[in-house]
């Protein structure tokens, strides 16, 4: 399956995975956050099968502007993440909450109950 | 105060309270298009039992106090700064994509002229018409690197104005937020007026926010202390300590904090970060490159000239005046010998002494057009050209993204706070828990993501 297709046409389907991924951390949706993630998945593994040992001279270009689009798709993931992730944060430890794991990989800690509903 | 009496007036304090939330209520309603208000809530608190037989003494109102927390609103803040920062970014390298033109019709368009009239005049070697014809492309060839490089430079003194009214601009701000500082700290931040200038000083922190990045720290009454996130203060208290300006060698404008010293480079975000970004490294770079593409088809042109001779059986001279790497582009220049009359008969389009009709110097200078002569010889001077070009639109190209990225961030932490509010603290936890759990599946992949990208552009170079 993977043969019939050239690097830049994978990269237009990674692009497409990490644009989703954006579009979900925008909203944000976590139904779509977690389709994203079977999404980049698949496009991971046929990355995996792609032979990347030539481009042809006419791809060049088309390729280079492909991969620059998705650099920039994936910058945006990474900014809408660190937003979100430090929202949750705040708004988790606002109430007390802490959000890592304990050394057993245990879920996260709470704190005392009298901690809560201080928000405000 | 058990008894009927008490029992009157826990329930007239109940319907104060109730009363006063609807009115705080209607204030948010009728502010909801205001900008800058911030949405007030009702604070109820439980009254103490007065006596072992009561149940309680009802709910009595703390005060209406502005809803904000402030980690989300320092947040907010930082992403102004970046999406100010971008914006600059982008609306001032608009400009100098303007500048440089687009490919095939610019500087490339001028290197195309030029070889090609070396083609001609190996054709027609003794072609006096043909020979000022290579001289005149060759000045035209000249002047299209100096207006390039003058209006990279020109651009370069815009962004520096603006550098300096957005100095001023902080400092007015910061003024101001002094000012609002001293009403503050007289003032009760649970009345209305308290709240009003609460609004104030917030919607100026964000206006100076989205000229210089900060650091803040809210003070009791709720004014700020400000600092740059250099950590140079700009308002203590009731005092603002305004920024300053000094000039550099090439009289571009530095920034000073209060005591003198020279912040420039510690200033990368807000407005003010995107101008001097673009001023102090986007622009010289940009210069950079077009001083050593003009270095390259200098010395390329005269080390092929020199090895011929010209119409009078001479060794040939330098076509091109000799040039310094730094500012080649603007000073770059035809030899005056060969633009003086008659100085046509100078270009060396013979490759034997006393052959005029031998063109093999016209014609290698005409293939010079197809020889890797810049970049350390990987690319044409016409590929070294589009690559100047194409690296001035993928910086606005990104800049332009980054700026859309930070106003959806923007917009996905308040979708974020209306997504998880009024519900209880408990499922508020567990819906954010449940976006931190799904975005952290999808981050795994981010590092294979960018080693797959760098294989590809290693391959595509």
């Amino acid at each position: 399956m993977t043969t019939d297709l050239g690097p830049a046409a994978y990269t237009t389907r990674l692009r497409a995975a990490l644009d989703a991924l954006g579009d979900a951390l925008a909203a944000p949706a976590v139904e779509s956050l977690t389709a994203a993630e079977a999404s980049l998945a698949a496009v991971l593994a046929e990355f995996s099968q792609l032979s990347l040992n030539t481009i042809p001279d006419g791809a060049r270009a088309g390729l280079l502007a492909e991969v620059s689009a998705a650099r920039r798709a994936l910058a945006r993931a990474r900014r809408l993440g660190e937003a979100l992730s430090s929202v949750v944060h705040a708004t988790l430890e606002a109430q007390g909450r802490f959000t890592g794991y304990d050394r057993r990989g245990d879920e996260p800690v709470h704190a005392p109950a009298g901690a809560f509903g201080a928000r405000g | 105060m058990s008894g009927l009496l008490g029992m009157l007036s826990l329930a007239a304090r109940s319907l104060d309270a109730q009363r006063y939330g609807l009115d705080v209520v209607g204030q948010n309603i009728a502010n909801v298009n205001t900008a800058g208000y911030t949405k007030r809530v009702t604070e109820l608190a439980a009254m103490p039992a007065t006596d072992r037989w009561s149940a309680g003494g009802g709910v009595e109102i703390v005060g209406a106090r502005a809803m904000r927390d402030r980690l989300i609103d320092r947040r907010v803040r930082e992403e102004f700064s970046a999406q100010q920062r971008d914006s600059a970014v982008s609306q001032q390298l608009g400009v100098v994509e303007v500048a440089v033109g687009q490919a095939g019709a610019s500087l490339d368009a001028a290197l195309d002229d030029f070889f090609d009239a070396f083609a001609r005049l190996a054709d027609t070697p003794i072609s006096a018409s043909a020979r000022e014809e290579v001289v005149q492309q060759g000045q035209a060839l000249a002047s299209a690197f100096g207006d390039v490089a003058t209006r990279l430079t020109s651009a370069q003194r815009d962004v520096d104005l603006q550098v300096r009214a957005s100095v001023e601009q902080v400092n007015a701000i910061a003024s101001r937020i002094a000012s609002l500082n001293a009403k503050l700290a007289g003032t009760s931040p649970s009345t209305p007026e308290g709240a009003h200038l609460r609004d104030e000083v917030n919607r100026a922190v964000e206006e100076l926010a989205g000229l210089v990045g900060l650091n803040t720290i809210e003070r009791e009454h709720g004014g700020f202390d400000i600092e740059t996130v250099s950590g140079r203060p700009l308002v203590i208290g009731e005092r603002a300590y305004p920024l300053g300006l000094t000039e550099d060698a090439q009289g571009l404008a530095q920034i000073t904090s209060s005591d003198g010293t020279v912040i420039t480079g510690g200033i990368s975000s807000g407005a003010l970060g995107g101008l001097l970004n673009v001023r102090d490294r986007h622009l010289p770079d940009y210069l950079a490159r077009l001083d050593q593409l003009a270095f390259d088809v200098a010395q390329g042109v005269n080390t092929l000239h020199q090895t011929g001779y010209d119409l009078n059986g001479n060794t040939g001279t330098a076509f091109y005046a000799p040039v310094a790497l730094q500012g080649a582009a603007s000073s770059m220049a035809v030899n005056p010998l060969l633009t003086a009359a008659g100085g046509g008969s100078l270009v060396a389009a013979s490759g034997t002494s006393g052959v005029a009709g031998d063109t093999a110097i016209a014609r290698a200078l005409a293939k010079l057009r197809e020889a890797p002569v810049s970049n350390g010889g990987s690319a044409t001077a016409a590929e070294a050209w589009s690559q100047i070009v194409y690296r001035v639109g993928r910086d606005r190209d990104d800049a332009r993204a980054g700026e859309a990225t930070q106003a959806q961030v923007l917009r996905q932490i308040q979708n974020l706070q209306d997504a998880v509010s009024g519900v209880s603290l408990d499922e508020e936890a567990a819906d954010m828990m449940r976006f931190q759990r799904a975005y952290e599946a999808n981050a795994r992949f981010f590092t294979t993501i960018d080693e797959v990208l760098d294989t590809l552009i290693a391959m595509v170079r």
